[in-house]
């Protein structure tokens, strides 16, 4: 295994099956100290079965995982000191209030009574859940039960935070709020963020992304280099008959068409996308229902590298 | 650190079990009318047919009831298993650094405790009945109804951890749990059965629970303790820590 002495997750070769049937293979990945990495992947990629494997509660089965410098095959039980670990679905204690749910986590780690009370105080106040702490978890929002959460986890002062898809069943306003706490967060405790998300756009802000995809990795790297990678900005038309103006569009030469459902992505060969964008808009705007300058996505990323749209089940194009 | 914890998801257990009015109520009163019913109804019919007097068989009939209030309410405290399992609890426990250890132990005391503290408020019935325990053999009492509540709560929780749904729990409890709570001897004596039952009964480690239960219940001031009660004892305890043992066996595998 390469040199994990700055790295906080390393991954080598991880391969997982159910039964006979193989749901990772293959994956590597490196999360730097005080780094953020997302692990993105539609539905059904693998993304949650590495994070099981990562937060130590499925046993590894091929290839080293190694958290804070440690081995997971061996040290499961000193890796599980140095993480906290943010679920898909909120592990709390619905009938409990929010402030035995966190004591009863405190004394899970085996914090001291005197400790744990004044790191409850100060991670409900850090939420901004302090007038919660009388309240039973399941009369709060999601929102809400996601900040008791996450002062939760952060009692016990990880220095490596993982989330399994994080903003799962939350509105956008209260996504992009969750976000801006956890962001302030990792600046604030110097911690390392390792997450898995299906939302393109949650991945943006990771320093490294790893593209999962039917259990293999499709690309990995920074998210600026993928995306630089894909080459330049292109055209996108919205059309109710993408195929029939597709076919017109080919004509103009010294571009590459490619037909998407309700839309036509145009590429210039040579020269800049934004006068190409002004001279469809011209040509073919009574066909079109938009005209957009884009730049590449890691949606186009994962189309480039798959074959399929972010959106479409396996097999489907 | 691992008894911080288990205490601590201990007191979890016993403060959700409270919250839960409808738990304590039927945790607690239908052992209690299956007896009055029961009891009375089958006493009845055997008095009538000449065998047996009505408040004989009640009387034969309560330690029985004291095992079904251990078995239910050990059995029912492990469904939160399945429960926090369902609801997400379970995977924030199995991330701690002795997590495993702690829901295990947690689970186990916690039912323990609520199903001693319930069979204990169902034993000061006893004096209604034919029994007048003194100090001495409730301390007996005692011990015989943790040790069946350490391991139906291990039974339970053997069951509950590989599965995924209440219903299918229930499902088991009607097919293993309350056959298991015949065959002990709490509604007929093992002498009037025909041979294979018999065998069963034999080989069912809640018949000797129930024995010593019985025994010791008939036990009057002043006499001696039951003969076979050190006999009962060694089959509970060695069948409850093999129970023990294959919950921490099946806790410590990760999938």
């Amino acid at each position: 295994m390469a040199d994990s002495s700055l790295c906080a997750v390393q991954a080598e070769g991880v391969g997982y099956s159910y039964g006979r049937k193989r749901v990772l293979e293959n994956i590597d990945l490196r999360l730097e100290e005080g780094g953020m990495f997302c692990v993105l992947g539609p539905n059904g990629s693998g993304k949650t079965t590495l994070f099981k494997l990562i937060s130590t509660i499925f046993a590894l089965q091929d290839g080293e995982i190694s958290v804070a410098g440690r081995s997971l095959r061996h040290f499961p039980t000193p890796v599980r000191r140095k993480i906290g670990v943010l679920f898909q679905n909120p592990a709390v204690d619905m009938k409990l209030t929010v402030r035995e749910n966190l004591r009863y986590h405190g004394n899970l780690y085996g914090l001291e009574t005197y400790d744990l009370e004044k790191r409850i105080n100060k991670n409900l106040e850090a939420l901004g859940v302090e007038n919660r702490g009388g309240e039973m978890v399941e009369s709060l929002s999601g929102g809400l039960r996601r900040r008791v959460e996450i002062a939760k986890v952060l009692l016990t002062r990880p220095s490596i935070l993982l989330m399994d898809e994080p903003t799962t069943g939350l509105d956008p306003a209260i996504r992009s709020e969750l976000w801006s706490i956890i962001s302030g967060i990792r600046n604030s405790r110097k911690l390392s963020v390792l997450f898995t998300t299906h939302l393109l756009e949650e991945a943006e802000p990771a320093d490294e992304i790893l593209l999962l995809d039917q259990g293999h990795s499709v690309a990995s790297g920074k998210v600026s280099e993928l995306r630089s990678s894909l080459g330049k900005e292109y055209v996108r038309i919205g059309t109710y008959q993408p195929k029939k103006l597709a076919a017109r569009i080919r004509k103009e030469g010294e571009i590459e068409v490619t037909v998407e459902p309700a839309a036509v992505k145009v590429v210039p060969l040579r020269g800049l996308a934004a006068p190409l964008a002004i001279r469809l808009w011209r040509e073919y705007g009574k066909e079109a229902t938009s005209v957009t300058l884009c730049r590449p996505t890691l949606e186009d990323l994962f189309l480039q590298k798959t074959g399929r749209l972010w959106s479409s089940t396996p097999g489907e194009i | 650190m691992i008894m911080q914890a288990s205490s601590s998801l201990a007191l979890r257990e016993i403060v959700r079990f409270l919250r839960q009015k409808n738990r304590v109520i039927g945790a607690l009163a239908t052992p209690v009318i299956f007896w009055f019913l029961l009891g009375s109804g089958v006493g009845r019919s055997l008095a009538s047919s000449g065998i047996r007097e009505r408040a004989d068989y009640l009387t034969y009939f309560f330690p029985g009831i004291v095992l079904l209030i251990i078995l239910f309410t050990a059995i029912f405290s492990t469904v939160s298993v399945i429960e926090d399992r369902r609801e997400g609890f379970l995977q924030g426990v199995l991330v701690a650094p002795d997590g495993r250890s702690a829901i295990l132990f947690g689970k186990l005391i916690g039912g323990t405790l609520l199903a001693v503290f319930q069979a204990l408020i169902v034993v000061l019935i006893a004096p209604y009945t034919d029994y007048h325990p003194d100090a001495r053999v409730l301390m007996y009492l005692v011990a015989m109804i943790a040790l069946l509540a350490v391991g139906l709560t291990a039974l339970g929780f053997l069951f509950a951890w590989p599965m995924d749904s209440t219903q299918g729990f229930h499902a088991l409890i009607n097919l293993f749990f309350v056959p298991l709570w015949f065959l002990s001897g709490a509604l007929f004596p093992a002498s009037g059965a025909a041979e294979w039952i018999r065998t069963l009964m034999r080989m069912n480690p809640l018949s000797y629970g129930h024995d010593a239960l019985a025994g010791l219940l008939a036990t009057r001031p002043g006499m001696p303790l039951p003969l076979d009660l050190s006999h009962d004892f060694s089959i509970v305890i060695a069948s409850t820590l093999l129970l023990v043992m294959a919950c921490a066996l099946q806790v410590s595998r990760r999938s």
